[in-house]
């Protein structure tokens, strides 16, 4: 018997690890919850060294951009280079600077009008498969993020925070697989539900064939899912498909708020719940109710809802 | 031409199991943070080099005991940490593409680079299709289309093309912690 599994030792360990992984598939399956004994251990172990990554990361980019294929220019007229990379990096820093004061006075716009306190977070990291789509933000339950929230961009939605560490968190994008959320046609309040596809992009679910859906039409948060405020802009709908048979229609949506280019986002608290109060969020809250046309919101705004819960859509 | 492979070397000392363990960590992470930050700005993130599959092959081809198995589930499960939200799913493909190395690498000789890259490119197809499958049978992922395959062979092709240079890696990183 000794013999047997001493001979058969990696096929019984591997069968058992198959296991292990089915039960924690079948487990999370059945569960709304994400069941993950280890995750936020990782998550925190890894946040600081993801940070520094993709730092040291934008810097090399940065210095291969601008400095290594001008190592010609600098062999041919060696004075004017020194200007040259002096000049560059005052303008690439001036840019940037812009372009990030540009960012953050529109996320602050968005701070706010939005009916809820939020706090900003930067992109730190991205979804490490090409099959789902996640993001990994530096700001844990330390300060106030909590699983279920709402992640939102000057643009629109952007997806939920799916797991937290202390100091981390990870955000489940609306273009995954796995996302789903209560949306509306904007045009026609026609109401489905907004899932992400395992080729990117996204899909309108559960809505009948003979409803009215074009392209073109702007789809919107409906509030009803208790998460997302009700108005706040998700996408545009790029093509619909009616089938011979069937009861639903397909319709292909493209995101409001483009992922891939998001470095800064706000991360929602549900209403009357904030750990730090931002002093800008006490201001828009003094002067009342949020303005959703300045804003970009469509529809009216809802009061967010208490103990934000994963969307329909599984 | 297939040879039996057969092998009876001593067990390692504790020391040298911790080594190990240490070594393919270490190289586990390294391999994370490659694929969240930087290789992820390279392609925009429409194909990522799948670092950690690489490792769950040279794990099949190299590592034949216990640790090896646990290895390729930590390694899944790491990747399950900081993508999508299905936890389990990379968990059990790698932990799949570890066994089928494995089995193969015992039937068949291994040792050398083309070998690796043509385990590495069918691994990665098969992680591809047990992914898939398990999202079919747990989450009942509906339409997939040709964009998946064509997903599936671009990042098996990428992972294939980049095998000889992690490969060629971790061959030296382990005989310079002192691997065998």
């Amino acid at each position: 018997m000794l013999e047997f599994v001493r001979r058969n030792r990696v096929l019984l360990s591997s069968g058992f690890f198959l296991l292990c992984s089915l039960g924690l598939l079948s487990a999370n399956a059945r569960q709304p919850g994400r069941i993950d004994p280890l995750g936020h251990v990782f998550l925190e172990l890894m946040s600081p060294f993801q940070r520094l990554t993709a730092g040291i990361g934008g810097v090399t980019r940065g210095l291969f951009d601008r400095y290594i294929f001008l190592v010609g220019t600098e062999a041919e007229n060696a004075r004017l280079k020194a200007r040259i990379r002096d000049l560059e990096q005052r303008g690439t820093h001036q840019s940037e600077t812009e372009l990030m004061n540009r960012r953050l006075k529109r996320l602050l716009a968005l701070e706010r009008k939005l009916p809820t306190t939020a706090v900003a977070a930067t992109v730190t990291a991205r979804d490490a498969s090409v099959w789902f789509q996640s993001l990994t933000l530096d700001k844990g339950e330390v300060d106030g993020i909590r699983v279920g929230m709402p992640v939102i961009a000057p643009e629109g939605v952007v997806g939920l925070i799916s797991s937290t560490s202390l100091h981390a968190s990870r955000v489940l994008l609306l273009t995954d697989p796995n996302s789903g959320i209560d949306v509306l046609v904007q045009r026609t309040r026609v109401r489905g539900i907004l899932s992400g596809l395992l080729e990117h992009g996204t899909t309108l679910k559960y809505v009948k064939r003979n409803d009215d859906v074009q392209v073109g039409d702007r789809i919107i948060a409906s509030g009803l899912d208790g998460v997302f405020p009700k108005g706040l802009p998700v996408g545009r709908v790029t093509s619909v498909s009616r089938k011979d048979r069937g009861l639903f229609l397909y319709a292909e949506v493209t995101p409001q708020a483009d992922a891939s280019r998001l470095e800064e986002v706000l991360v929602a608290f549900p209403s009357g719940e904030a750990l730090r109060k931002p002093a800008v969020a006490t201001d828009a809250a003094a002067s009342g109710p949020p303005d959703p046309a300045a804003l970009g919101l469509y529809g009216p705004p809802a009061p967010a809802a208490r103990g934000a819960k994963r969307s329909a859509g599984r | 031409m297939s040879l039996l492979q057969t092998s009876h070397a001593p067990a390692p000392s504790i020391g040298a199991e911790l080594r190990t363990a240490g070594f393919y960590a270490l190289a586990g992470a390294l391999a994370l943070l490659l694929q969240t930050t930087v290789l992820h700005g390279l392609t925009d993130g429409r194909i990522i080099p799948d670092l950690v599959l690489i490792l769950c092959v040279y794990l099949g081809l190299y590592e034949h005991n216990i640790g090896g198995a646990t290895g390729a589930f930590l390694f899944g499960y790491l990747l399950d940490s900081f993508s999508g939200s299905v936890v389990g799913l990379h968990a059990f493909a790698m932990t799949v593409v570890y066994l089928v190395v494995y089995l193969v690498s015992r039937r068949l000789w291994m040792d050398n680079t083309v070998s690796g890259v043509v385990m590495v490119f069918f691994g990665s197809l098969l992680k591809g299709v047990a992914i898939v499958a398990a999202l079919a049978a747990y989450l009942a992922i509906d339409r997939m289309s040709l964009g998946v395959a064509q997903a599936l062979l671009a990042e098996a092709l990428l992972a294939a093309a980049l095998t000889p240079l992690v490969f060629g890696a971790l061959g030296w990183a382990k005989r310079l912690t002192g691997g065998n």
